[in-house]
């Protein structure tokens, strides 16, 4: 289960996924620390076993611990992880998940490109030194890398980066369609460009971190994507989203999503 | 954030070759194999919303003790691999090898050009004269202040200039020192 806790986020990344950069209603009227007990002590009720915490940027809710405190007591066996921009994560910050167990993931979304992809006026460099951090701490990040036009050059660059500086596993995909990148396709690459940024990444030599391909252009949640985009990007062989059968998503007002894509249907407050 | 000295240089390298317009690739010959293994692994069950559709992970052959791919989401193993014991032999990440219960150290891959890993005996006066550059040249390469200088750290990876690129990419026993040496003239 993903919970968005909240759908403020100090970077302005513009190809971010979220769906209320779309549909504003979606952020609006955001939970309270009370009201996302109460979705903890449901999943806990249903038996929810695993759960990513992300936003949003979650590090800016200033009861983030006590989530994270409240949702280890109700599900004491269930994996947690934080998905963070890092912009926030410092070694207190670090050494404070590894105690609760908590794994933390994060995105490089450019070396050079880094602050036109987060919208802030940001390095890489203070990103891959929390990384190598974490690693040193013996609290590796997970790393994602969303592949877009403006990144497409230094792709192989922010691999490798990533990978010396102790990124626990590496995820590349292309920037998927939704979010803010509905008004920024511009920064979708071809299917011609994504597969040639996997032979690129496949042809470095091994940097023994463990690293997968997501070969999604559109999620196929979205029923309302235009035909027109959809001949454009769609795979010819497309698998469903398992959406709502192995993972579901809460958004930050509380109303429940079958996929970070897609748009809520019930609510389960 | 402070890093360690292995990490605190392996930062500076990438900044400095990203600075020169150098591509990165070539660092991986000489440093992944340095950093790889050095914590737990782990993988959030999704992240950027994004889900493995190639349904494997794609270098899975280097790892036994990588995520396992189910349904389209990366489950982890519920606790962490068991850490080899005494006399065990473990083959991690195909690098960390533990015998005996003391691991050896892993096989030290050629170094791009530019880089040089320290050997016993090794001082910043014997590294300058042998990359044909001075003491004060890498101090400044490496971010080394006067206390630091004295204190090599044997294995560590240092930069040095490009002045003589033949001689830092080989074993150290095969370099001739630099007194023997003889350095072709041109006619």
């Amino acid at each position: 289960m993903t919970l968005e806790l909240t759908a403020k986020c100090n970077f302005r990344c513009p190809y971010c996924y979220c769906v209320w950069h779309e549909y504003p209603a979606l952020a609006k009227s955001e939970l309270g620390t009370d009201g996302w007990k109460a979705v903890l002590d449901k999943c806990a009720a249903d038996g929810v076993n695993d759960i990513l915490f992300t936003g949003g940027e979650a590090l800016l809710r200033d009861d983030l611990f006590e989530i994270l405190a409240y949702a280890r007591r109700v599900l004491p066996k269930a994996k947690f992880s934080l998905f963070t921009n890092a912009g926030r994560l410092d070694e207190t910050l670090i050494k404070k998940f590894k105690r609760r167990k908590i794994h933390l993931a994060t995105s490089l979304q450019g070396l050079k490109t880094y602050g036109a992809m987060t919208g802030t006026r940001r390095s890489y460099k203070r990103l891959l030194s929390v990384v190598a951090r974490a690693s040193e701490l013996k609290w590796p990040i997970a790393v994602s890398m969303t592949i877009t036009r403006a990144n497409f050059d230094e792709a192989t660059d922010m691999f490798v980066a990533a990978a010396l500086s102790g990124a626990s596993t590496i995820q590349v995909g292309p920037v998927i369609l939704g979010g803010r990148t509905a008004a920024n396709q511009e920064l979708m690459v071809s299917r011609d460009e994504w597969e040639e940024v996997k032979q690129r990444i496949r042809a470095l030599p091994d940097a023994h971190v463990p690293y997968t391909f997501c070969d999604e252009f559109i999620c196929s949640c979205r029923a309302d994507t235009p035909k027109a985009l959809l001949g454009k990007w769609e795979e010819k062989d497309r698998k469903p989203c398992p959406a709502g059968k192995s993972f579901g998503v809460i958004g930050p007002n509380g109303l429940y999503r079958t996929c970070l894509h897609s748009l809520p249907k019930e609510s389960c407050r | 954030m402070k890093l360690s000295k292995k990490n605190a240089t392996l930062q500076r390298v990438i900044h400095d070759a990203l600075a020169s317009g150098k591509t990165l690739g070539g660092l991986l010959v000489g440093f992944a194999a340095t950093v790889a293994g050095c914590g737990e692994r782990h993988t959030p069950a999704h992240t950027m919303g994004r889900f493995p559709d190639s349904r494997y992970q794609e270098n899975a052959k280097n790892e036994n003790t990588a995520e396992f791919v189910t349904e389209g989401v990366i489950a982890e193993p519920e606790s962490a691999p068991p850490q080899p014991k005494s006399n065990a032999v473990r083959e991690s990440q195909g690098k960390e090898i533990v015998l005996g219960g003391k691991p050896l150290p892993p096989p030290s891959p050629p170094l791009p050009a530019d880089l040089y890993r320290v050997k016993g005996g090794d001082t910043l006066t014997k590294i300058a004269k042998a990359h044909r550059t001075t003491v004060a040249e890498l101090k400044r390469l490496n971010g080394f202040d006067d206390k630091r200088a004295n204190k090599l750290v044997m294995g560590e990876i240092i930069q040095v200039p490009l002045y003589n690129p033949n001689a830092v990419n080989e074993d150290r026993s095969k370099t001739p020192s630099v007194k023997g040496a003889k350095i072709p003239l041109k006619k």
